[in-house]
């Protein structure tokens, strides 16, 4: 638990409710009379996806500045252990933005599709 | 909280003003067309959930350009230092170049994130493929 930053309660808090978004927009998407609730809902997962993406990307690029800038700072001897001692928190932090970014940004573009090519055809949800 | 903000400006260079430009604007923009696009009776969703999102990956590509630019110019200065100061500039040069890639990223968030829920918005009132109606 040592490698848990701010950063990466930050990506749990936003990539979690994008994971349950998306789960409730796929819910939605089964029946016809919520298409138009599963769009927005989709929506509403890529977009808390992204945050997520970038929050982790921010977390890994805030965690490897504050390294480099003590490392800058270190003795020599001491350049190794630092940097591999925040090489945790990096991976971290992007591996979280990743897994629960990743599958709610293109599942939820998938169900946008999805939704938008089923409405073009039925021409829109009663 | 001033004083990093400071810092962070000092690191990042004359890139920082127009990231932080482009951030401070992209909150209040980004809400107001979220609010207008989503609101609108007429089919707004779309043109400014697409205008969104490509304003919000301008922050984004600016500090990703400016980052590039800065680290060409550490290892310009590294060229004329002598070995042993070379690794520890390089690492504060580093860090100090990231900069702008962090605020870039930071400022791309909302207009990003609004964007793509007006799109999910546009798909719910009218299909991709849905001819438009015409009278």
């Amino acid at each position: 638990m040592s490698d848990w930053g701010l950063w990466a309660y930050l990506v749990v808090l936003i990539g979690g409710p994008a994971v349950l978004a998306l789960l409730a927009a796929g819910g939605l998407a089964v029946t016809r009379s919520t298409l138009k609730v599963s769009a927005v809902v989709a929506g509403f997962a890529m977009a808390l996806g992204m945050a997520a993406l970038l929050t982790g990307a921010i977390g890994r690029i805030s965690a490897n500045r504050r390294a480099l800038s003590a490392v800058a700072r270190a003795a020599p001897d001491d350049r190794q252990l630092l940097l591999r001692s925040a090489e945790g928190e990096m991976r971290l932090t992007v591996q979280l933005g990743g897994a629960l970014g990743l599958p709610s940004l293109l599942g939820g573009l998938a169900l946008l599709v999805s939704a938008s090519v089923r409405l073009g055809r039925e021409g829109g949800a009663p | 909280m001033m004083e990093s903000l400071a810092e962070s400006f000092a690191e990042g260079g004359v890139w920082m003003y127009p990231i932080a430009l482009l951030g401070c604007a992209g909150l209040p923009a980004a809400l107001a067309l979220f609010a207008v696009g989503a609101t609108s009776r007429k089919n707004l969703a779309w043109p400014f959930g697409l205008g969104l999102v490509i304003a919000g990956l301008l922050p984004a590509a600016l500090g990703y350009v400016a980052y590039t630019l800065n680290w060409a110019n550490v290892m310009e200065a590294v060229a004329h230092v002598s070995p042993e100061d070379r690794e520890t500039i390089l690492m504060g040069g580093k860090s100090e170049c990231l900069t702008t890639v962090e605020a870039g990223l930071g400022a791309s968030i909302f207009p990003l994130c609004f964007g793509l829920a007006l799109l999910g918005i546009a798909v719910a009132r009218r299909g991709l493929s849905q001819p438009t109606p015409t009278r």
